[in-house]
């Protein structure tokens, strides 16, 4: 099988390149993950993040065949040669898979994703009903993998303005959770231009996600929520 | 508190709300037309100078620039980063709409009072 693959070491190369790399030993059921990790055994310079190998740590996000997702939960069978391997887009890469998570880490820092209580605290835990529970499923699930974001046009255009739909995702999680007592300013904080408005409904979000989750709905039930307080 | 004309869910809103008018208006509009004897200038003179329809067609005007601002006012911060072209566009843009518009309802303000 045939692999083309994005290479780019800061320290000793000009610019990035694709390297073409071939796997004679490609066995029923294999995942790309599977076949990064024998490259690496022809190529050991090879870079890319990895750990649990089975979609759950969310580190091997990458662009395959032009469409982010999860090698470890990629399918070989299921893509069309030369696949072409490149890193997350638009941003920084440290070296060839291997991006700089951080711009996407601060977005997440930024819808404070945390529960805010300003009552006392009762002494055992914050109670919460089976059905409020409920309203969490499809954003608690979140693995963090920046696939979602990464994909989303919206983040390429203005990746330091706009949240990008990972951290709106938590943002709603914290809106609709009934324990959270910060929802008026979570809200005034996403009212601008920028942060939650850029975007475009285009779902790119939805068509990555390795878990299935839904952060364009996520998102319109914010804006939704900002129209009944406004009213 | 964002600056005038840069916030987010207000513009969200009035091009929610102004798209519905428009839709409204463009059927109102085409069925009104639609039931003309003759299409001719006189009958649509007539039609645009009866109060109802004058005041449709001066708020039909003032939605569609509404919602033409926001939807420009969008694909410049999408697209243009650079905050002294990005003012500059604006500036343009508001001219071109703010006139057309203006234009548009002394028209319609000469015809009602004709």
């Amino acid at each position: 099988m045939r692999f083309k693959i994005y290479r780019y070491n800061p320290e000793t190369d000009k610019e990035p390149y694709m390297k073409e790399y071939v796997l004679q030993d490609v066995r029923p059921g294999m995942m790309l993950l599977d076949a990064l990790l024998l490259l690496k055994e022809q190529d050991s310079t090879l870079g890319f993040r990895c750990s649990c190998r089975e979609g759950v740590c969310g580190s091997d996000g990458m662009n395959i065949n032009g469409t982010n997702g999860l090698a470890c939960i990629t399918p070989l069978s299921g893509l069309k040669e030369p696949v072409e391997v490149r890193p997350m887009p638009r941003l920084p890469v440290i070296r060839d898979l291997i991006v700089d998570m951080e711009p996407f880490y601060k977005q997440y820092r930024d819808v404070k994703p945390y529960l805010t209580v300003k009552d006392p605290l009762p002494e055992v835990e914050l109670k919460q009903s089976p059905e409020d529970r409920e309203k969490l499923d499809g954003m608690y699930e979140c693995i963090m993998c920046g696939c979602c974001t990464t994909s989303c046009p919206s983040f390429w255009w203005n990746p330091d303005k706009f949240l990008g739909p990972a951290a709106l995702l938590q943002a709603a999680r914290f809106i609709l959770d009934s324990r959270d007592q910060a929802t008026e300013e979570r809200l005034d904080a996403l009212d601008d231009p920028f942060k939650l408005f850029r975007c475009h409904t285009i779902m790119n979000c939805v068509q990555v996600c390795p878990k299935g989750l839904n952060p364009t709905k996520a998102i319109n039930d914010i804006k939704k929520i900002m129209v009944k307080k406004s009213l | 508190m964002s600056a005038p004309g840069l916030q987010g869910l207000r513009p969200w809103i009035v091009q929610r709300i102004s798209a519905a008018f428009i839709t409204l208006f463009v059927l109102y509009f085409t069925l009104a037309i639609s039931q003309f004897e003759t299409f001719d200038f006189a009958h649509w003179q007539g039609w645009l100078a009866t109060p109802v329809n004058n005041i449709a067609m001066a708020l039909f005007i003032v939605a569609v620039l509404w919602h033409a601002w926001i939807g420009v006012r969008d694909v410049i911060l999408d697209y243009v980063p650079p905050v002294v072209l990005r003012m500059f566009l604006y500036t343009f843009m508001m001219s071109v709409l703010l006139g057309s518009g203006l234009w548009g309802l002394r028209a319609l303000f000469k015809l009602h009072v004709a």
